[in-house]
């Protein structure tokens, strides 16, 4: 923290909510994701000292500037009570590597400095944020005694296919907890909590980058922290390239679930089914923005992979999957089908191959993506008449071949690397 | 006659008796670096093995070359072995010193002075070998998750630099024909960068007008256009 952020943090002296929002070039969204959180605060939490924390990663679009400006206009037509205390807004760069991690580290010392009852985080880029997310992250923090909020959002079939095809059901059949958005972004959290995370040792690794989501919700669930979910709407954020960065953002994601298989082994090992956790929010559906899928480039993927990558998948797959890989590609588009089983047994192959080190994490991590590739446009291929109910139906069906096949991983974990 | 044969025996016998304490000590000594050379290979294994050398070397590519190479032994016992051998012939040296013959001691010298280069050279060679597979397992993967057609070829390509390079350059550390070497190596890395590039030039003509097209120019087809969902 800086001598200014300090100072402020001096005087403000002690919150019962914070919010933090880290951003990155995010000028253009983040008024309104300030105007959404600062309406949350002061409607729902109107007898609480609140503060808004804007940890900015170095931005050259104004971002910082944009925060500052922005003010609540139409706080009249909002409120139903007049606020006994003003939403506080502390704006500060955060330093070390480059990264949401550090801006949550950021997020966490001031939480901590201030002793803050109840925190949450947001993303700087949400167009869908309503001051009731604020409520809804914060509330069963501050009201209900729980440790952790997971978001659950309402998205379009084929939007987070990392968490629906890898993260949440790895993360499921691990830990035991049906958490269905593990990587959401955004997140409510109680002090305890936040000083817990304010201990460890990441910020300086790579899960600071786009596993931070990832370690924030395993490290709560592992650490035997109380954990919910609430239910937030629709998830819609500023559009980017999505497949710019894929591979580096596969690896990371994966690298750090990965990575906590090995700190909580003791944990997860213990672990034999998974159980709901406690909902909060008021379900409804929401319509979505069709999107475009490019199939036919994610088989090519797929099978460009097999046919370069085969000596790096062979160090890490079993034979038997190997030639079930064959066959999968020897498959047309339209008839291309990659079984649950298949896909689960390779996820498990990988953490073992992580696991025993049998090459380069990073190689390891990085040659995931054709079939991941792969993965998805067999997904798409299955999925593509299906509602949002079925498609969900899909999902929890693929979970379910995540749990049964975890003793294979279990019994595979302590034998040395393939002669 | 009599007395010439007796002088002639005397003499061998005060030979015999004169070199006897040095074939004795040069005996000794060969036994000794035996036993400590065994000793010391056994140490070596021993530590490889607590500090995972093994799953090292697995990681690394060296228990492939190995197995191309048919030796059965795991990594650490091939270095246990490499270290006996070493151990051994460093005590044979030290033997044949003891034996103060000229000719000998030469030897004994050059090899002492030879032995660091030697080694630096093997550790020169090996160190390229395997940055060469790890950089071009990195390049490889890199290439096919950026969907580049010809990944395998660049990728080998790159290796095959990369082993040229080193290989001139521990050569160059064993002094073998200097000269040579290093004209040798120019024309290999040079005609190896040539070809490459024009391969390249050639083979990725496609790409990079595709590349330019879609830097300066809007996407004509369906098929260019990005996924529009988002995988977190």
């Amino acid at each position: 923290m800086s001598k200014e952020v300090k100072k402020e943090v001096q005087q403000i002296g002690e919150v019962d909510v914070l919010v933090g929002i880290p951003s990155y070039n995010s000028a253009r969204t983040i008024p309104h994701v300030v105007r959404a959180v600062s309406a949350g605060l002061t409607k729902y939490f109107p007898k609480y000292r609140t503060l808004l924390v804007n940890s900015d990663g170095g931005s050259t679009d104004g971002t910082q500037e944009a925060v500052k400006e922005t003010t609540l206009d139409d706080l009249d037509v909002l409120l139903m009570e007049h606020p006994v205390y003003p939403v506080h807004k502390i704006v500060t760069p955060h330093h070390g590597m480059p990264g949401k991690g550090n801006a949550f580290r950021t997020i966490f010392k001031i939480a901590s400095a201030l002793n803050a009852k109840a925190c949450a985080v947001v993303d700087s880029d949400l167009r869908s944020i309503t001051p009731e997310w604020i409520e809804l992250l914060i509330e069963p923090v501050l009201f209900h005694g729980y440790d952790f909020v997971a978001p659950y959002y309402k998205r379009h079939k084929y939007d987070g296919t990392i968490t629906n095809s890898i993260v949440y059901p790895l993360t499921r059949a691990l830990y035991g907890k049906r958490i269905r958005q593990p990587i959401g972004g955004d997140f409510g959290f109680s002090g305890r909590l936040g000083q817990h995370y304010l201990q460890k040792r990441v910020y300086d690794t790579d899960v600071a980058r786009f596993g931070i989501d990832i370690w924030m919700t395993t490290t709560a669930v592992a650490d035997g922290f109380k954990v919910c979910q609430s239910f937030l709407g629709a998830k819609i954020h500023q559009p980017k390239d999505p497949g710019a960065d894929l591979s580096e953002m596969l690896a990371q994601v994966i690298g750090t679930v990965f990575r906590l298989m090995e700190i909580y082994y003791p944990v997860w090992s213990e672990v034999a089914d998974s159980e709901a956790v406690k909902e909060f929010g008021f379900k409804f559906e929401v319509g979505l923005e069709p999107i475009r899928v490019n199939l036919e480039r994610m088989v090519d993927s797929f099978k460009h992979g097999l046919s370069n990558l085969n000596p790096i998948w062979k160090k890490v797959l079993s034979p038997d999957l190997m030639i079930q890989l064959e066959e999968v590609a020897s498959h047309h588009v339209v008839e291309f089908h990659l079984p649950d089983a298949t896909w689960v047994r390779i996820i498990y192959e990988f953490a073992l191959a992580y696991h025993r080190k049998v090459m380069s994490p990073t190689h390891i991590l990085k040659s995931l993506t054709p079939l991941y590739l792969g993965w998805i446009a067999s997904f798409v291929n299955q999925t593509m008449e299906s509602d949002a109910g079925e498609v969900e139906e899909r999902i929890e069906a693929l979970n379910q071949e995540f749990e049964k096949q975890k003793i294979y991983l279990l019994a595979n974990w302590d034998k040395g690397i393939k002669p | 006659m009599e007395s010439s044969w007796s002088t002639s025996i005397t003499q061998s016998w005060k030979k015999i008796a004169g070199f006897a304490p040095d074939a004795l000590q040069l005996i000794i000594i060969i036994i000794l670096g035996f036993i400590l050379a065994w000793l010391l290979k056994l140490i070596v294994r021993e530590v490889l093995k607590v500090v995972k050398f093994d799953v090292f070397g697995y990681r690394v590519g060296m228990t492939s070359v190995l197995s191309k190479a048919s030796i059965t032994h795991s990594p650490s016992e091939v270095i246990g072995i490499i270290i006996y051998w070493c151990a051994v012939l460093l005590f044979f040296l030290i033997a044949l010193g003891t034996l103060e013959l000229y000719a000998v001691d030469h030897l004994v010298t050059s090899i002492f002075t030879y032995i660091p280069r030697f080694v630096i050279a093997i550790f020169v060679f090996l160190l390229g070998y395997f940055l060469s597979r790890f950089l071009s397992r990195a390049i490889l993967i890199g290439l096919v998750n950026a969907e580049v057609r010809s990944a395998k070829l660049i990728a080998s390509l790159f290796q095959i630099l990369i082993i040229i390079l080193f290989s001139a350059m521990a050569i160059e550390q064993l002094g073998i024909a200097r000269g040579i070497v290093v004209a040798t190596f120019a024309i290999s890395f040079g005609g190896v960068v040539l070809a490459s590039a024009i391969a390249f030039g050639l083979g990725g003509k496609d790409m990079a007008k595709d590349i330019l097209e879609r830097r300066f120019k809007m996407p004509k087809e369906e098929k260019s256009k990005p996924d529009e969902f988002s995988h977190l």
